[in-house]
């Protein structure tokens, strides 16, 4: 067979199964497609579908058990079929990968450049001045900064998205013809996704390198990939040009998914009416001491919150976004009185919950819920369903009887869609969307009047994500309560959120309603997230005009001083470098810009503010 | 099921499947059974001298099965006897370095910040200490004392367990889930109870499983130099001792005791590492 | 990195000091003097003993003279010995115990690392199985079981190997000493190169070299070799100490003129100054060469330096 001709990998009747204790399982059945040079084929699928050991099994990693079978012709030759060693020459020359989390990926005992250089050893025959200036190259293609010094860097001197350029520049480095990217740029920042994502687009057509992305995101699909493959549970679900995919989706399963992926660009859910607040946050700051790591070490003060305002009420969806670093988190865990508060005032239900202790404080708490991002870490592994759903109520309502306590845990259960039978159970006996079921009962069974939701649907596939979100909205309804929705993806936010409040380095940046938000965000970083988020459609993708942020966020350890955003914004000015900007009132939003209000929405330029 | 009833019969089912910590499991059973009932079926007791038969080799005839030492002994009774110390000793120090142990770790991690800094910087600096030096030094100054064999090898072994109960506490003070219980309005007392100690249990029981011979180890350690339990008491180290010192002419003294022991110590630390595999999620081998 | 040392040689300090005190205060407690194991002396000649091992001193100021001999290198005179200070006791038989320790060590290192790659390549096989059981044995034999064991097996059955002694220094009269301080420490580094191989060899990072096609021998000695063996460093420490207790047992048995032995017998003889210096002296020798392994480890380890 000829080069010239034909695609560079055509994949037919894959199959890849395990032994496994109980018998045989199949990960992948009958998967077939082709690829291109120059082109993009994009796998997608949620977790369990098999898209990770589909190409691992034509690298030949498969586990131990594994088993692959069917054909993968690559330029002419069946990779499944060749020969261990072959096969192995072949990788990291022909066909490199990339993988999804770069901390774990690079080995963290040795330098990036060293790293590299065992790569080159091995398929091609360059004196050592030749494979040095190999690396640097590669690295300068990555467009990684002073490549020379940084090949004498080890990962965990360089940032997440750093050390997913040199894995980038790593798989490059002999020029293979086929990437394959597993999940890429999963566990990068959004803004730091985006550049990763255009950084892969600029190098494919320099290269012609085609490339397989793998990946549970239909946004990235939709910016980056030529044809799809959807895989659920193992099987071809649809096969077909990305436009096709998005406008035409033709099997009830892609249907399905692209109707439950949340949408940045959808509207959000109507306001309700305004209400006086059920809890007020003053100017909140929190920080962290950080222990030195030697005796000598300086004793440091981490600020991860500072002077953060908000208000809610019942009825209403506050969502707080931001990278991460940001101080989400911190921001909820210092409201529930987790963690000790630096400075500023809490009040919750008319009394300062900053100076409850003791019995009221625990009154306090009945009122004030929280479901956590891990479903099952937010279980105890040793308690049954029912003991863990019943303890609110154990503490809160002593007096009850153990009966009426069962009966008020089959009724949560109930209500969260599941049924009192798994109250016997045990948490390890359920899937992550159900255990989130049992966190969600847990929370709201002593009745609550603000519950917060810190990253809880993040660690869920797009559609359980749905139906827990769309729980959540029918309790809401049902219960009038108000909820704290914290999330780093900014169109599961836009879909339950009244309000948004944008967090940047522990500073709110942006707080406005969250149609005006993300229809007429003010702050150049709210704009510069948003365009950062991959929409699930091609069309809007490519003609899409993203503002692209430099660099990365810096260490909240040494946070810019002025304004923190400083550093990375295309409007800095001189005055943002020394004056930390308050939030001020712009349109219907509060901004924390100097010159929010006078940057045009669509354009880069700034009209100086008189 | 009750959740310790999961725990354990999780374990349970584990251990089931290591054939090798099953069958170390019944031989340490019967060793225990033999060594407690075995004495009350000889004719002799431990220190009672046989003149017609001073250092007779392994004999059914006059019964000394496995022999007798220098002084006429009967080796049987002495090895069962010998057995008694040497568990009894395995067990009660294990109990007093789990007692401090968790204790001190328990305290450290679940309380952290500066007090925890400063407890571990004291294990720290105990832990370059040369126990066992010190330990022959405190025989040497105090004389022989089952009791302050006890206290020294207990004095050793919680340092570990100390480090290990306070990293089980301080990752499972930060688990999701005893904030879930904080804020669900439970109180120390039973976020202590009801979260943090049944989620310790599993780990604490493994390495009490490996404690136990370790503590055998050094109580016969400091037998063999002479330094342990006093004549005519005796323990396995003691024992394997006499047997070295004889060995040319009785070489039984030396492979009765000695393979008692090795067995003993081999049998526990299959157990202990079978019980680690089941219980200790970090070294389970698969996923 | 200089910041890390001065730190970890520091943080020794107390260490000693402590063990130290520890050791001396221990001796002034103690029930008896070391006069007591002889004949009553007359107590104008005890009050001169005294005086002359400086026992009518406050004990502070004792601990002062002490620490400030020992600064020096001097341990104080033996009481058992009378002719020798335990400084020269130490000096004569510390280098033939170094000897052993150090063969010892170097055959566990190189046997423990060896075996325990090949039971991690060839993990759930026979090969592994063999290991881990041998392995085990080592572990749960003790050396005082061993050491007269093997002298029965090669010695006196055999008469392969002399039973005891140095004779006249050659290899022959080492095997038995060395193989007995070496055969536990073999098994525990064995055991431990294992189990970090397998979770080295499980980690991303190799699946990420054998994605770029790195031979399995590449990816062995490249990429996993150093990760996996940071445990067996940082189990360098206990291993020393432990070679340095077995070669009290070891010398005791073999009739090896070594410190160990020295020290046994002081103690059965109650030689407090004797026994105290080598305790001190051994303590010393494990603290410092803690803080050279806490130095190799984070050398060894990038994320620890700065």
């Amino acid at each position: 067979m000829s080069k010239s001709s034909g695609p560079l990998l055509s994949v037919r009747d894959l199959a890849v199964r395990f032994a496994t204790p109980g018998g045989e399982v199949f990960a992948v059945r009958k998967l077939s497609y082709a690829v291109a040079a120059g082109e993009t084929i994009g796998i997608v699928g949620e977790s369990g579908s098999g898209k990770s050991q589909s190409v691992l099994a034509l690298m030949g990693l498969l586990p131990e058990n594994g088993h692959a079978s069917g054909t993968a012709h690559f330029e002419g030759e069946d990779l499944i079929s060749m020969p261990r060693q072959e096969l192995a020459a072949l990788r990291g020359a022909g066909i490199s990968m990339v993988f999804q989390d770069p901390m774990t990926a690079l080995n963290p005992y040795l330098s990036i450049g060293r790293q590299m250089r065992l790569v080159l050893q091995r398929h091609l025959a360059l004196s050592a001045a030749e494979a040095h200036d190999r690396c640097v190259q590669a690295l300068a293609q990555v467009r990684i900064p002073e490549p020379v010094r940084r090949l004498k860097s080890f990962p965990h001197e360089l940032s997440g998205g750093q050390r997913q350029r040199v894995m980038l520049a790593t798989a490059l480095l002999c020029k293979p013809r086929l990437l394959i990217a597993d999940e890429p740029t999963t566990a990068l920042d959004v803004t730091v996704q985006a550049q990763m994502l255009a950084l892969m687009r600029e190098l494919q057509e320099e290269t012609g390198t085609a490339i397989i992305l793998i990946t549970h995101d239909l946004g990235v699909v939709a910016g980056q990939c030529d044809h799809v493959v959807v895989l659920e549970a193992g099987e071809v679900r649809e096969r077909s040009a990305v436009d096709e995919l998005f406008s035409r989706p033709q099997h009830a399963y892609t249907q399905r998914l692209l109707r439950a992926v949340p949408r940045i660009d959808a509207a959000g859910p109507p306001q309700p009416s305004a209400e006086e607040p059920l809890l007020t946050v003053d100017s909140l700051s929190v920080e962290y001491e950080v222990l030195p790591q030697t005796l000598f070490g300086r004793r440091r003060q981490l600020r991860a919150v500072t002077d953060v305002s908000l208000e809610l009420s019942a009825g209403e969806t506050l969502g707080v976004v931001g990278e991460s670093g940001c101080g989400k988190s911190t921001l909820a865990r210092a409201v529930l009185r987790l963690i000790e508060v630096a400075g500023g005032r809490v009040s919750f239900l008319g009394s300062d919950l900053l100076a409850l202790e003791g019995a009221s404080l625990r009154d306090a708490r009945r009122e004030l819920q929280v479901v956590f991002q891990d479903p099952l870490a937010a279980l105890n592994p040793r308690m049954s369903i029912g003991d863990i759903v019943g303890e609110p109520l154990r503490n809160f309502s002593p007096d009850l009887s153990a009966s009426q306590r069962e009966a008020r845990v089959a009724e949560m259960l109930t209500a969260v869609g599941l049924s009192p039978a798994d109250a016997r159970r045990y948490p390890h006996e359920f899937s992550g969307g159900q255990c989130q079921r049992v966190g969600i009962a847990r929370a709201l069974i002593s009745r609550p009047r603000v519950v917060v939701c810190d990253e809880a649907v993040s660690a869920l596939d797009v559609s359980i994500q749905a139906q827990i979100i769309e729980l959540l909205e029918k309790l809401q309804r049902e219960m009038q309560l108000a909820l704290v929705f914290i999330a780093h993806d900014l169109a599961v936010v836009r879909q339950i959120s009244h309000r948004v409040l944008v967090m940047y380095l522990g500073r709110a940046v942006e707080l406005a309603p969250g149609d005006q938000l993300y229809s007429r965000p003010q702050h150049p970083y709210t704009r510069a997230l948003l365009s950062a988020v991959p929409v699930p459609d091609p069309a809007s993708e490519r003609t899409r005009q993203s503002i692209t942020l430099s660099g990365e966020v810096p260490s909240p350890l040494k946070p810019p001083a002025g304004c923190a955003f400083h550093t990375r914004c295309a409007h800095a000015q001189p005055r943002c470098q020394q004056e930390v900007p308050e939030l001020r009132r712009v349109e219907s939003a509060d901004v924390a810009c100097h010159f929010a209000g006078t940057i045009d929405a669509e354009n880069t330029s700034i009209s100086v503010a008189g | 099921m009750t959740p310790m009833g999961g725990l354990w019969s999780d374990a349970g089912r584990a251990l089931r499947r290591n054939r090798a910590a099953t069958i170390s499991a019944a031989i340490l059973l019967s060793l225990i059974l033999l060594v407690i009932f075995g004495p009350l079926f000889s004719p002799w007791s431990y220190d009672y001298t046989d003149w017609g038969e001073i250092a007779s080799p392994p004999a059914l005839s006059n019964g000394h099965v496995f022999g007798t030492d220098q002084l006429g002994r009967d080796l049987f009774v002495r090895t069962l006897y010998g057995g008694r110390i040497s568990l009894m000793v395995g067990l009660a120090a294990t109990a007093v370095s789990l007692l401090i142990g968790i204790a001190y770790g328990a305290t450290a991690g679940y309380f952290g910040g500066r007090l925890d800094h400063v407890m571990m910087r004291i294990v720290d600096i105990l832990y370059a200490l040369p126990f066992m030096f010190l330990v022959i030094l405190l025989m040497v100054l105090f004389g022989r004392n089952i009791f302050l064999i006890f206290v020294a090898i207990g004095a050793i072994n919680w340092l570990d367990m100390a480090r290990i109960v306070r990293g089980q506490a301080m990752s499972l003070r930060e688990r999701e889930f005893v904030v879930a219980a904080r804020t669900s309005g439970t109180r120390a007392g039973g976020i202590i109870g009801r979260h943090v100690v049944p989620n310790l249990l599993g780990v604490v029981a493994v390495y009490a499983t490996l404690t136990v011979p370790q503590v055998i180890l050094v109580e016969s350690f400091l037998s063999f130099l002479g330094l342990g339990v006093a004549e005519p008491m005796t323990s396995w180290g003691a024992l394997v001792n006499e047997g070295a010192q004889n060995m040319e002419s009785a070489p039984w003294m030396l492979l009765f005791p000695a393979s008692f022991l090795a067995i003993t110590l081999f049998c526990l630390n299959f157990l202990g590492d079978g019980l680690r595999d089941a219980l200790d999620p970090r070294d389970r081998s698969g996923r | 990195m200089l910041r890390f040392t001065l730190s970890r040689i520091l943080g020794a300090i107390p260490t000693l000091l402590i063990l130290i005190s520890l050791s001396f205060l221990l001796i002034r407690v103690a029930p008896g003097g070391p006069f007591d194991s002889e004949k009553q002396l007359p107590p104008e000649i005890e009050a001169n003993l005294r005086a002359a091992y400086n026992l009518d001193e406050p004990v502070v100021q004792q601990l002062g003279r002490y620490l400030w001999n020992l600064a020096q290198g001097d341990f104080g005179p033996s009481f058992q010995y009378r002719d020798f200070t335990v400084t020269e006791l130490i000096a004569g038989s510390f280098p033939v115990s170094l000897r052993l320790g150090a063969m010892a060590m170097l055959l566990a290192l190189s046997l423990g690392v060896l075996a325990g790659c090949v039971a991690a390549l060839r993990q759930n096989r026979l090969a592994d199985y063999s290991v881990m059981t041998a392995a085990m044995t080592g572990i749960s034999v003790p050396n005082f079981v061993m050491a007269p064991l093997l002298v029965l097996v090669f010695a006196v059955w055999l008469g392969w190997l002399p039973a005891g002694g140095l004779g006249d220094g050659s290899v022959s009269h080492l095997i038995l000493p060395v193989i007995t301080l070496a055969l536990p420490q073999i098994a525990y580094i064995a055991r431990l190169t294992r189990a970090s191989m397998i979770d080295v060899l499980r980690s991303p990072f190799i699946r990420t070299a054998r994605a770029q096609g790195l031979t399995p021998l590449t990816v062995l000695i490249r990429h996993a070799m150093k990760p996996a063996l940071l445990p067996v460093v940082s189990y360098l420490g206990p291993a020393l100490a432990g070679i340095i207790t077995g070669s009290v047992v070891v010398e005791q048995i073999f009739g090896v003129p070594g410190l160990g032995r020295f020290f046994v017998q002081g103690a059965l003889n109650r030689d407090y100054t004797l026994v105290m210096g080598v305790v001190v002296f051994y303590g010393t020798l494990i603290v410092v060469l803690n803080l050279m392994v806490d130095l190799l480890y984070g050398w060894l380890d990038p994320r620890l330096r700065r």
